[in-house]
């Protein structure tokens, strides 16, 4: 390829660049821009500023010293109230149906003469675990997503990055922290993929890690579950609901903290030299577009995540059965597991079914509870119990739970090493295997050692 | 009895990566000696006189016989000359010094454009990249860069085709009170002193006016603040006189009260790399009319910026790199 001609070029080519300003990057971009206005000036012609100043008038109200707070706090609200409180029924239903399937496909399969190990293995294991996981995330996620979307299609969000920025900066974080964190409710690994609205690598790194200390839609039925078992119980009646949803709240409120605190640590340590950099962009509000809406949030996020945390769940599934349905000299697996785990367990004041419970659910953290009581009352898939008296007397007489199990179990629910689908998503967004080691390690290493202080500090001082 | 079992496989595998990792660090370790030496007779041909052994030694903290080893491993590859004077460097030698040299200080470059390492920190890290950073790779990392002239320190980067263009300025100490000039040069050794010049503010191509010039130190304006430099301390910094008489601008966008509307003149060029780029691409090209349309309420930072019909927040920090009029 090498001729006079183009070795004559090349030098030229090191002349001119010789001569040239260091920044001559700046006068590329310069003279795009000069290129654009020239165009923009001969086709452009604004009509009226009425956008423009209700736009203002809007922005003065949504980041006001005193409206700014509590708007932010009841629109987020809102969304996760929406969220619970509509998932619900739809939850009931699709588990139920799903549920009468599954018993439906054991019978086919009895019939066809399959081996009762292998309808247990592949429906009761498998086929339920799935089924477990569809029921339990999809309705929240069909119904965050939607509403989360609508406030970012409308222009608030980046608002709420602007008022929050205060607060990440001390952390050393960025404000579009606040966006990912409120994805994060919905889904770790959305949050985490939400991340990539944060341009900076520090601060988004910072984004990623710490984006599990906000407890997702997988994790709130076990802190509400406990919130009302345990928390509520100690409340006269009355006072007994406002109890638990404000115990909720205190352990959210925790992990912020939690994720602050940790923030400021990871960028004065790790994180110390990489590039940081701050801009926000505050675009015009818009009216929302429905069909955009339901695009990027039911097929982008639910329906990408549910995808992969069925992949994920499915062997999960079989694992759990085999856990309570293989018998060593008469005793269940999952009995012998919990039984080596005990002591590492009462350490953090927790219990080895608890630690098994959270290994086998590392796909998916909507297993914890049931696996835990599937495995307290001896049977052999994953159950639910939905009678609160019930489930105090299998979890308290039965068991032996106090308050501290209850507390620490909270702890590390909300602590604890991020399901595999957020550590595969930390893995696909940043390509690193310190980071991903790191965002599944620390988190983990927290817990225990949250726990740990808070068992040792409750036995010696009770 | 099953927990011993599982700490000592963890305790093995420890010791294993520790063991694999250590020998690795061995194989490299013979590279960067050989470099070193080589760098150092050239640094010393470069004064005019060849290299002598026992001031290697010194110079490189390295025992006679080890020192013979490398000596005799680059004269077989034909890097060194040796003769009664003492060495001296072979073309090819030659070659691989301009080289290391390219590669040490484009990596500084590098590090202070594209991270946010304290600038006292990044001669160490380029002393030990300085060994791995070569052909394809290395011009790759010029180009990104925009093909630098100068590293941090003021010192020429060599091109491509090995030609290093030479450094103009004189020490501080011999400039006369009233004069005014431009950083062109800090000396990156010995590394506390660097330290203290960095953290003091100052930076290759800031102006610095001379107030007062005596035999123990120097009192000198800089950026609007008067310093005091010892004599020692001086030394380590040249000055070069200024071609353009501009006189520099002294309001940034966080001077803007709200609602005001400014013409940006330029961005400092103290903010490279990333947040640079991120501004420009957003618009914020000299010539442009900015006005601060929305402050934080929490603490006035964050603070919006109309700039081309967008909105647009930027902190303090880097606000205050933006000059306006």
């Amino acid at each position: 390829m090498e001729n006079k001609s183009g070795k004559d070029l090349i030098r030229e080519i090191h002349h001119i660049r010789s001569g040239l300003d260091t920044n001559f990057r700046d006068m590329v971009v310069e003279d795009i821009y000069k290129n654009a206005e020239q165009i923009y000036n001969h086709s452009v012609k604004v009509l009226s500023d009425r956008k423009y100043n209700l736009d203002q008038k809007l922005d003065r109200i949504l980041t006001s010293p005193v409206w700014g707070l509590p708007i932010m706090l009841l629109l987020l609200g809102m969304t996760f109230w929406i969220t619970i409180v509509g998932a619900n029924y739809p939850s009931e239903l699709i588990a139920r149906g799903l549920f009468w399937l599954e018993a439906q496909m054991a019978l086919i399969m009895q019939q066809l003469g399959s081996p009762s190990w292998l309808t247990g293995f592949l429906i009761h294991g498998v086929y339920k675990g799935l089924a477990w996981v569809v029921s339990v995330m999809l309705p929240p996620m069909a119904i965050f997503f939607p509403v989360f979307t609508i406030l970012e299609d409308f222009g608030y969000l980046p608002r709420v990055a602007f008022n929050m920025d205060w607060l990440f900066r001390k952390a050393g974080a960025h404000g579009k922290q606040a966006l990912t964190m409120s994805m994060g409710f919905g889904c770790n690994a959305a949050g985490v993929i939400a991340t990539r609205i944060i341009e900076s690598p520090r601060e988004r790194i910072i984004a990623i890690l710490t984006n599990n200390f906000v407890p997702c839609n997988g994790r709130f039925p076990t802190l509400i579950m406990l919130a009302t078992i345990f928390v509520a119980a100690a409340f006269p009646p009355t006072l007994a609901s406002l109890a638990a949803a404000g115990s909720v709240v205190f352990v959210v409120l925790i992990g912020v903290a939690v994720t602050l605190i940790v923030s400021w640590a990871l960028s004065r340590t790790i994180l110390k030299g990489e590039a940081s950099s701050f801009t926000l962009e505050l675009p015009p509000y818009r009216k929302p577009s429905i069909l955009r809406i339901l695009y990027t949030s039911l097929i982008d996020r639910t329906l990408f995540v549910l995808w992969r945390a069925i992949f994920m769940a499915a062997p999960a599934g079989g694992v759990i059965w085999l856990l309570a349905n293989v018998t060593v000299n008469g005793q269940t697996l999952a009995h012998l597991i919990s039984g080596f785990l005990n002591p590492l367990g009462h350490v953090i004041g927790l219990d080895g079914t608890i630690l098994l419970a959270y290994i086998v659910a590392i796909p998916a953290n909507e297993i914890v509870v049931p696996t835990i009581l599937m495995i307290y009352s001896h049977a052999s898939t994953m159950l639910d119990i939905t009678q609160l008296s019930q489930l105090k007397a299998l979890l308290v007489d039965n068991a032996g739970w106090t308050l501290l199990t209850a507390v620490n179990l909270m702890l590390f629910a909300l602590l604890h090493n991020p399901c595999s689908t957020t550590i595969l998503t930390i893995w696909k967004e940043t390509r690193s295997m310190r980071w991903t080691l790191i965002g599944a390690v620390m988190p983990l290493g927290l817990a225990f050692l949250v726990t740990f202080f808070v068992a040792q500090f409750v036995r010696l001082v009770f | 009895m099953i927990y011993y079992l599982i700490l000592l496989i963890f305790i093995l595998f420890i010791v294993w990566w520790y063991w694999t990792r250590e020998r690795e660090h061995e194989r490299k370790l013979k590279r960067v000696y050989q470099e070193d030496a080589l760098k150092y007779i050239f640094h010393q041909n470069d004064h005019g006189h060849p290299a002598l052994f026992d001031g290697m030694k010194g110079s490189l903290g390295m025992n006679g016989t080890h020192l013979t080893h490398i000596i005799n491993d680059l004269q077989s590859r034909g890097l060194i000359r040796i003769s009664e004077q003492g060495m001296e460097l072979t073309e090819s030698g030659r070659k691989l010094v301009i080289e290391i040299v390219r590669a040490h200080r484009i990596w500084e470059t590098f590090l202070q454009r594209e991270t946010d390492l304290p600038l006292d920190k990044i001669h160490d890290h380029a002393d030990r990249k300085e060994h791995e950073l070569r052909g394809e790779k290395l011009n790759a990392l010029d180009a990104h860069l925009g093909f630098p002239k100068i590293d941090p320190h003021g010192d020429p980067i060599p091109t491509e085709d090995g030609h290093v263009s030479v450094r103009e300025g004189r020490v501080l100490n011999e400039w006369q009170e009233g004069q005014e000039g431009r950083i062109s040069h800090i000396e990156d050794e010995p590394v506390p002193l660097a330290r203290d010049i960095f953290n003091r503010g100052f930076r290759v191509n800031d102006r610095v006016k001379i107030l007062k010039n005596t035999d123990q130190g120097m009192q000198v304006e800089h950026n609007d603040k008067s310093q005091y430099l010892d004599a020692l301390t001086a030394m380590n910094i040249q000055l070069q006189p200024i071609e353009r008489k501009e006189v520099p601008p002294k309001r940034t966008l966080n001077d803007l009260k709200p609602a005001e509307q400014g013409r940006i003149i330029y961005i400092s060029e103290r903010l490279q790399g990333l947040a640079r780029r991120r501004l420009l691409d957003l618009g914020f090209t000299p010539g442009v009319p900015v006005k601060k349309v929305l402050v934080s309420s929490f603490g006035g930072d964050p603070t919006a910026y109309e700039v081309r019909g967008a909105k647009i927040a930027l902190r303090k920090d880097q606000a205050k790199y933006i000059y306006i009029n």
